[in-house]
């Protein structure tokens, strides 16, 4: 069966065929009704992406990066963190955010304009700033990493970053200092093929994964439409940073089914035919096949999934809509942690 | 009676790191050859032993990393204090510090602190190759969430690293090195003036000489070559770049009506510009002159046999204070 | 029923319209959430855009091809009884600036400079410095006390009192601005001057007998007292007070250029016909501008002869380099007491203004009686040697 043209190379990681099939151990450590409940995050992160875009459409939202095709890459990889690890996404990372007990809402501040950054709290949450300058965030992860384990905390910072970004030169620093300093870091790379307009071939002439062996860490290909596989190559990878092994690059090959964000317009740069492709490698569609066929759920059960979803969707959409602009203090409130005296006469000039 | 200690400005800022170490057990040192070789100005010399490699480490050439590392701690509660090395190398560095150092607090609704220090060699003066002997300070000051300091003696240069280690903001702390190593006698004090206020280092009524950094000395010398002609110049050693002094650029100006701004950046969009604009809002109905700024030019920094013809002279001080007292 | 107007997003980050592709509803139509209603191209992608609520289609704004701009309206919904999505209404929109703030600046400057400094901007400072005008003496009428251009003019105009035209400005020449910096620097000295009336009886008639002016009989008789009094002839030197050997006279001439003062040197030895002679030459010279420096400088003592433009008295400044300095007014009958009668006598007022500092009243006095007895008793000047 034909693949992305970015999935060819060294053959990935894998637990289930693309049919579902199961092509290794499935018994990758999650319990049956874990299982299901990454199913239904799965369904619950398509449903709430496809609301996004709708929202925006419908001018509730500002520009949205849209993740469809990505769901077992972030949830897979989400759910093989614990309580105290800390993830420091990118702009796309919605679907590992709810999973991470983000409040979509307060997220979605964030895409709606109303707040820079972390909107929710990030330390309560263990989940960093949305993160648009690719890669630097990798750097924070590094540190995080360092000063966790300096305070001799067993914690793991795990950061995602797109295919695109490990051209940034922030991603060879973090990798490099994360393998120095043997930090407990994961590096996560989602390769969704495109970054905005230019395709991975075009954004790199290696495989991701191989660039570990250069920082001296171990790498990983894992198929990022598989979310066993996924689950797996993260919580092996979490592993071995909670004993004190250092970082792991993993490279996840996933797909980019939507346009780069909703202002972009990917009919003027990729053939359609090529989403069609992509799309009979669809990670859910996958999943529901191995937990159907395993006797791990049912119809009704998939259909329950799939009116929580819908329930979900409508309820953020409903508090989202309902959202008044931000005081406009807030502009000044955290500029500084004592505001000047020069920033202090702005602030009773802008706010009478 | 005992004679007060003798400081180089290099020897306070390695007093006031190992003082803030020792104090602060949140507290780190790292960056470039700063560890096993204490820095290349010998500004961390002994720390490594004082404090151990938990607290004070070496890192791979890598200044976004270094200061994205910085970041990532603080989300950890530890408070950063990174070298750059020099001027120019700091500017690798510039995306992490603008979009995420300055923005973080903002960025998470106030909920996390940005302690870091982030300390540059700045300024020229030292004969330096190129890349060495920039004045960055304007990058900084117009980047919101920064505070930007730079002292002009070693027993200031002190007090005002740790008020800069103890802020809960980040500061970008210029350290002029042709300062490095002049003494001054005196006290390493952590009390006195904080970040954000300037200070009159010399007092007089006919103008107001504003300097800050290395300029400050070259302002002094320009005002007692002043004294005998019957100019009496008040110089103002600004310190903090920001927040800026603006009560005291004011009050100076009011008082004296005449003010001559000074740095080693160049005239385009740098601090005297700032300083000529708050003075004409705060000041304008009692100034006599219009604000001279006495500055480098406007091309990149000269190699070592014309940096001198670069930087504001003594004479090209003393000449703009006549200036503006006799207009 | 409710009704719900929906109009066109922002579909990029700052786009302005988007043309409608094609509508994918009609009128009528009953759609879901999220059902597409339209599509739309924009300058950057083309979108279907999915329905806000659900409802029916009461109105489609715009056909296809046409263009529809951003928050116009798009299509209209009726709603049934659900209520159409409003915000939270907590709050004004924050980007809504309709209600200007205060600026606080104008109010925080400072209005009151220390000691010397007013409050006056850059040009009415330039105005006063052309005017003359001291802005320290004015009260400015601004707002905080600031000088006004206009309260500059009205202190300018105040000596002319309200001849608002009256005042012509005279460019100052090289010779005035020197006579007037030399005059400032001589006011400093502390000089006090005092005066005495001569009966010009016996020196109109001697006058006339050696034929020389009244003026060379002044300053003949002049040098003929300074050996009894050195300290008339002598000047100021900080440690030492200077006595000069030899009498120069500075006889202060007026010229169309101004006020000049040739020096009349040696006069004791001349006599009176010599003295008569040089000022002649001098005043000549003044007046023709041919003097040499030499002949403008080192007067060791003064003459000014204010009679000669009719002048009764005068206060004379000290010249440079001088001790004391006369005024000789006009000769003019007066009624004087002459052996206990009053009678009309020709006389003059000579005043004699000496630096304080060389010699004290009594001395300056004694040297101005002798003087005016020797000028009573003016023949006493034909043994004078020649």
């Amino acid at each position: 069966m034909e693949a992305p043209e970015h999935w060819a190379g060294t053959e990935p990681e894998r637990v289930l065929a693309h049919d579902g099939t199961p092509v290794g151990d499935t018994d990758v450590g999650l319990s049956d009704d874990q299982l299901r409940a990454a199913l239904r995050w799965m369904i619950l992160a398509r449903r709430l992406d496809a609301e996004c875009i709708a929202l925006q459409r419908q001018g509730e939202l500002t520009v949205y990066p849209g993740f469809e095709g990505q769901e077992a890459a972030q949830i897979g990889s989400a759910l093989a963190l614990g309580a105290d690890d800390f993830v420091w996404p990118t702009f796309r990372e919605l679907a590992a955010a709810i999973v991470r007990g983000v409040d979509p809402v307060q997220y979605l501040w964030y895409h709606r304009g109303t707040w820079h950054g972390g909107p929710y709290d990030p330390r309560a949450t263990r989940f960093g700033p949305i993160c648009i300058p690719v890669a630097t965030q990798l750097c924070h992860a590094v540190g995080y990493a360092i000063g966790v384990a300096k305070d001799g905390s067993d914690a793991v910072a795990l950061g995602y970053i797109g295919d695109g970004a490990t051209s940034e030169g922030d991603f060879h620093e973090a990798m490099n200092l994360a393998a120095v300093f043997r930090a407990p870091a994961v590096v996560f790379v989602q390769n969704n093929g495109w970054a905005i307009s230019v395709p991975t071939r075009r954004q790199t002439a290696g495989e991701i994964w191989k660039r570990a062996e250069g920082y001296g860490v171990p790498g990983v290909r894992v198929d990022g439409n598989d979310v066993l596989a996924v689950y797996r190559a993260t919580a092996d990878a979490v592993a071995r940073a909670r004993r004190g092994d250092g970082p792991t690059l993993i490279e996840a090959l996933t797909y980019r089914i939507g346009a780069h964000s909703t202002a972009d317009d990917a009919g003027r740069y990729r053939d359609p035919a090529e989403v069609e492709v992509a799309r009979r490698f669809d990670p859910i569609v996958r999943f529901r096949a191995w937990m159907s066929a395993s006797g791990r759920i049912d119809e009704d059960g998939v259909a329950s999934f799939e009116d929580d979803a819908e329930r979900f969707a409508n309820d953020v959409r409903a508090s989202l809509v309902a959202e008044g602009s931000p005081p406009a203090e807030w502009m000044f409130d955290w500029a500084y942690a004592e505001p000047p005296a020069t920033l202090d006469r702005q602030r009773r000039e802008a706010l009478g | 009676m005992t004679d007060a200690a003798q400081h180089t400005m290099v020897g306070a800022l390695n007093q006031a790191l190992h003082d803030a170490l020792r104090d602060d057990d949140r507290v780190l040192v790292f960056g470039e050859d700063v560890a096993c070789l204490g820095g290349v100005f010998r500004v961390t010399d002994g720390l490594l032993d004082g404090f151990g490699g938990d607290r004070v480490f070496d890192t791979p050439i890598s200044e976004a990393g270094i200061v994205g590392a910085a970041v990532g701690l603080a989300f950890a509660g530890w408070k950063s204090v990174v070298e750059m090395q020099f001027d120019a190398f700091s500017y690798p560095a510039l995306e992490q510090i603008i979009d995420h150092v300055a923005k973080m607090r903002m960025r998470t609704r106030g909920r996390v602190d940005m302690p870091i220090v982030v300390r540059i060699p700045a300024f020229g003066g030292i004969r330096g190759k190129e890349h060495h002997g920039e004045s960055p300070e304007t990058y900084y000051v117009h980047t919101a969430g920064l505070k930007v300091v730079t002292p002009s003696s070693p027993l200031d240069a002190y007090r005002l690293l740790r008020h800069a280690i103890a802020d809960p903001d980040p500061v970008i702390f210029l350290e002029p090195k042709s300062r490095y190593w002049p003494k001054e006698a005196g006290e390493l004090a952590f009390d006195g003036p904080g970040i954000g206020v300037g200070r009159v280092v010399r007092d007089g009524g006919a103008c107001t000489i504003v300097a800050y950094g290395s300029m400050v000395t070259r302002c002094l010398e320009a005002a007692a070559r002043l004294e005998p002609g019957g100019i009496d110049a008040r110089v103002v050693d600004l310190r903090s770049l920001s927040p800026l002094d603006v009560e005291l650029l004011e009050r100076c100006a009011v008082e004296t009506g005449r003010v001559v701004v000074v740095h080693e950046a160049p005239l385009t969009l740098g601090m005297g510009a700032e300083v000529a604009a708050r003075v004409m809002e705060l000041a304008f109905d009692h100034l006599a002159a219009p604000v001279a700024r006495v500055t480098g030019w406007d091309v990149p920094y000269p190699p070592a046999a014309l940096e001198q013809r670069y930087l504001p002279s003594v004479e090209r001080i003393v000449e703009a204070a006549r200036e503006v007292v006799s207009y | 029923m409710a009704e719900h107007v929906f109009t066109l997003p922002d579909l990029g980050e700052g786009l302005d319209d988007g043309t409608i592709v094609a509508w994918l509803v009609t009128e009528g139509d009953v759609v879901a959430l999220n059902q597409p209603l339209v599509e739309v191209e924009t300058a950057k992608a083309a979108v279907e855009i999915p329905s806000p609520v659900a409802g029916t289609v009461a109105r489609l704004h715009g056909e296809v091809d046409g263009v529809v701009a951003v928050g116009a309206p798009l299509v209209t919904f009726e709603l049934g009884d659900a209520a159409p999505p409003t915000p939270r209404t907590d709050g004004k929109d924050a980007n809504d600036v309709s209600d200007a703030s205060t600026p606080v600046a104008a109010t925080e400057r400072s209005s009151v400079g220390a000691a010397g400094t007013v409050a006056a901007t850059p040009v009415v400072r330039k105005l006063a410095k052309d005017l003359g005008v001291d802005l320290r003496v004015i009260d400015g009428t601004g707002p905080g006390g600031r000088i006004t251009a206009d309260d500059v003019h009205a202190a300018a105009d105040r000596p002319s009192a309200g001849a608002e035209d009256a005042v012509t400005r005279v460019p100052v020449t090289a010779t005035r601005r020197a006579i007037a910096e030399n005059l400032e620097r001589q006011w400093s000295i502390p000089q006090v001057t005092t005066f005495r009336t001569v009966d010009c009886t016996e020196l109109e008639a001697f006058r006339g007998e050696v034929e020389a002016s009244s003026l060379a009989v002044v300053v003949s008789a002049l040098a003929s007292i300074v050996p009894s009094h050195p300290l008339i002839n002598a000047a100021w030197g900080g440690d030492a007070i200077l006595l000069s050997s030899d009498v120069h006279v500075g006889l202060a001439a007026d010229t169309e250029r101004g006020l000049v003062v040739p020096v009349l040197r040696d006069a004791g030895p001349r006599g009176i016909a010599g003295v008569a002679a040089e000022i002649r030459r001098l005043a000549d010279g003044a007046r023709a501008g041919a003097l040499r420096p030499g002949e403008l400088d080192g007067a060791t003592v003064a003459v000014s002869n204010t009679g000669s433009y009719g002048s009764e008295a005068g206060t004379p400044i000290l010249s440079p380099g001088t001790a004391v300095t006369l005024a000789f007014g006009v000769i003019a009958p007066r009624a004087l007491v002459v052996d206990g009668e009053v009678r009309a006598r020709p006389a003059a007022t000579i005043s004699l203004t000496f630096d304080h500092r060389v010699l004290d009243g009594a001395a300056a006095g004694r040297a101005l009686t002798d003087l005016v007895h020797l000028l009573q008793s003016p023949t006493r000047l034909r043994d004078l040697p020649r």
